[in-house]
């Protein structure tokens, strides 16, 4: 089970002087169960792809394939692949409308027709996994705070219970410790068999949490790979608007000097290392 | 589900052109002589001069014919609406009736008349904003309502709430794009059912729509003061606007034009 992207062309206003080529012949293979990022700069095309992966935009050219169902405006499984691939905007905390947090996590449930009683079970586990207890089920959204605003709204998309879960910058305006939790919500996702597709222009984040990683630049697909090989990848040719982490260009300015350093995404590994030989 | 991201209306298209060159109060006066020219056309064969006119100036903005007309989309309910109002509700000679309704050629004759005015109005109007920037048009706006200053008519204020309106216009749109796709994405049903159902399904579009609203103005507002905004008074240009003299030509041709037309309008058709 996968989502197939063969060839994808996205053009914004096409024809106009606002005409913007956001996605130029994307192929791509996402697994379930598997930790997908996609990294780019702003203006990248990132977000558009995401928007593609949900039906919610359609190939101009190429095709989106999800579990075999094709992405088309004429197709009678867009429903369908909504409910499959659950999609979480930038700031998903703007979307919240419902007055009640439980009712909140129930609107994607509701829609797709699940019953009564599974609902409630639903929204259930959906708050447990963000980590917010049963006292919160009949405040109301618009008066927690911005953190909880977040987890409220990631609730209300896993609650359908989706195969995928594609996440558009999930962590930015979040405080260290939000992050932090956030993370540990996805990887627990991960385990229990959701495919996860982060969307950012952080790369250390990805570096830090991925399994396969793919570079998109001005609608391009740059490269792909394993956390270690994008970083290797990287140090050798810069992309503009992406950072490497601090670690991994310490290490590299080494290895240039002769000292036998591993270039890894695992900070950890990376620091320790560094700390040792510098002592030594 | 049709989007929101191929509206134009109210959107500053910048481009290297003698329309987008010209000063803002040439360009404002000339849209009001146009449009006044429009509203005073009483043959239909006036009509088509006057698109050819909205053609050759889209011509001279090097703006494609596609984005103009496309413009007037998201007002052809409104442009249909008005027609049928004054088809139906205008007295004269009866042709047939539809139970209660009666059409008379008055009315038809009225409503195809008000739908191309509106249709005509609106492709200017667009035209304006597509050529000329939010700040053009709110200082030329500003200078033209300059002479009532003294009179207490608050120019500066008034020209600064429509610039502020017209560079909303498009955010908005993409917030509203925004939210409508992410209850789209979590199963929201926007376009199906009958209007009971359908004005229901958008509250989950609405409310978020509103808080964002709000939240902006209140975020503009501070970041006004911020920038000791304190209104128009002792406030200097950095561009200063300059009328040139092909400025008094472009806006002395709209003007001439709208009587030559009218004249001929009335004394030859």
């Amino acid at each position: 089970m996968s989502i197939l992207v063969k060839d994808l062309v996205y053009i914004y206003h096409q024809g106009t002087p606002l005409e913007t080529i956001a996605l130029d012949g994307i192929e791509l293979e996402i697994q379930t169960s598997r930790w997908l990022s996609i990294v780019g700069h702003t203006g990248s095309g990132k977000s558009t792809f995401a928007q593609h992966l949900n039906a919610l935009i359609f190939p101009q050219k190429g095709e989106v394939e999800v579990e075999g169902m094709k992405v088309d405006p004429e197709s009678k499984d867009l429903r369908k692949i909504r409910q499959k691939v659950g999609l979480v905007f930038q700031y998903p905390e703007q979307q919240l409308f419902a007055e009640t947090v439980y009712e909140e996590v129930a609107f994607a449930p509701r829609n797709w027709g699940i019953k009564e009683d599974e609902i409630h079970e639903r929204v259930e586990e959906a708050l447990r996994a963000v980590g917010l207890n049963p006292s919160y089920y009949k405040r109301n959204p618009f008066h927690l705070s911005g953190g909880e605003k977040r987890r409220v709204a990631i609730a209300s998309v896993i609650s359908a219970r989706p195969s995928y879960l594609v996440l558009d910058e999930p962590t930015a305006g979040l405080d260290a410790s939000g992050r932090k939790d956030l993370l540990g919500l996805l990887a627990d996702l991960r385990e229990r068999g959701m495919g996860i597709i982060l969307i950012t222009h952080d790369l250390e984040l990805a570096l830090s949490c991925s399994e396969q990683i793919i570079i998109i630049e001005k609608g391009h697909k740059l490269c792909c790979g394993t956390p270690d090989e994008i970083l290797v990848r990287l140090l050798r040719d810069h992309v503009h608007g992406l950072l490497l982490p601090e670690t991994a260009l310490l290490a590299s300015k080494l290895v240039s000097e002769g000292w036998d350093v591993p270039l890894t995404s695992d900070e950890l590994l990376l620091a320790r290392f560094i700390t040792e030989k510098v002592k030594s | 589900m049709k989007f929101l991201n191929h509206l134009t209306f109210g959107q500053y298209v910048p481009t290297e052109s003698l329309i987008h060159a010209m000063d803002p109060r040439a360009k404002i006066l000339g849209t009001v002589s146009l449009l006044t020219g429009v509203f005073l056309v009483e043959h239909p064969s006036a009509f088509l001069i006057w698109f050819f006119l909205l053609m050759i100036i889209t011509f001279l903005s090097k703006l494609s014919y596609r984005l103009i007309l496309g413009s007037a989309r998201p007002v052809l309910i409104l442009v249909i609406f008005t027609a049928l109002i004054h088809i139906f509700f205008t007295g004269g000679t009866p042709l047939f009736a539809i139970g209660f309704l009666k059409i008379s050629r008055e009315g038809i004759t009225m409503g195809v008349y008000m739908g191309i005015r509106l249709l005509l109005l609106v492709l200017f109007a667009s035209l304006l904003t597509l050529t000329t920037s939010p700040i053009e048009l709110a200082d030329g706006l500003e200078a033209l309502f300059a002479p009532l200053k003294p009179l207490g008519f608050p120019a500066h204020e008034l020209a600064m709430m429509m610039t502020i309106a017209l560079r909303f216009i498009p955010t908005l749109l993409d917030e509203t794009d925004r939210i409508m796709k992410a209850q789209l994405a979590r199963g929201a049903d926007l376009d199906r059912g009958g209007l009971i159902k359908r004005l229901r399904s958008f509250i989950p579009v609405l409310i978020p729509l509103f808080v964002i609203v709000f939240q902006r103005a209140d975020d503009l507002a501070i970041a006004m003061e911020s920038r000791c905004y304190k209104g128009g008074k002792g406030r200097t240009r950095m561009d200063p606007l300059e009328w040139s003299i092909s400025d008094s030509v472009a806006f002395t041709t709209c003007l001439a034009l709208v009587l030559f037309l009218s004249w001929i309008d009335r004394s030859i058709w």
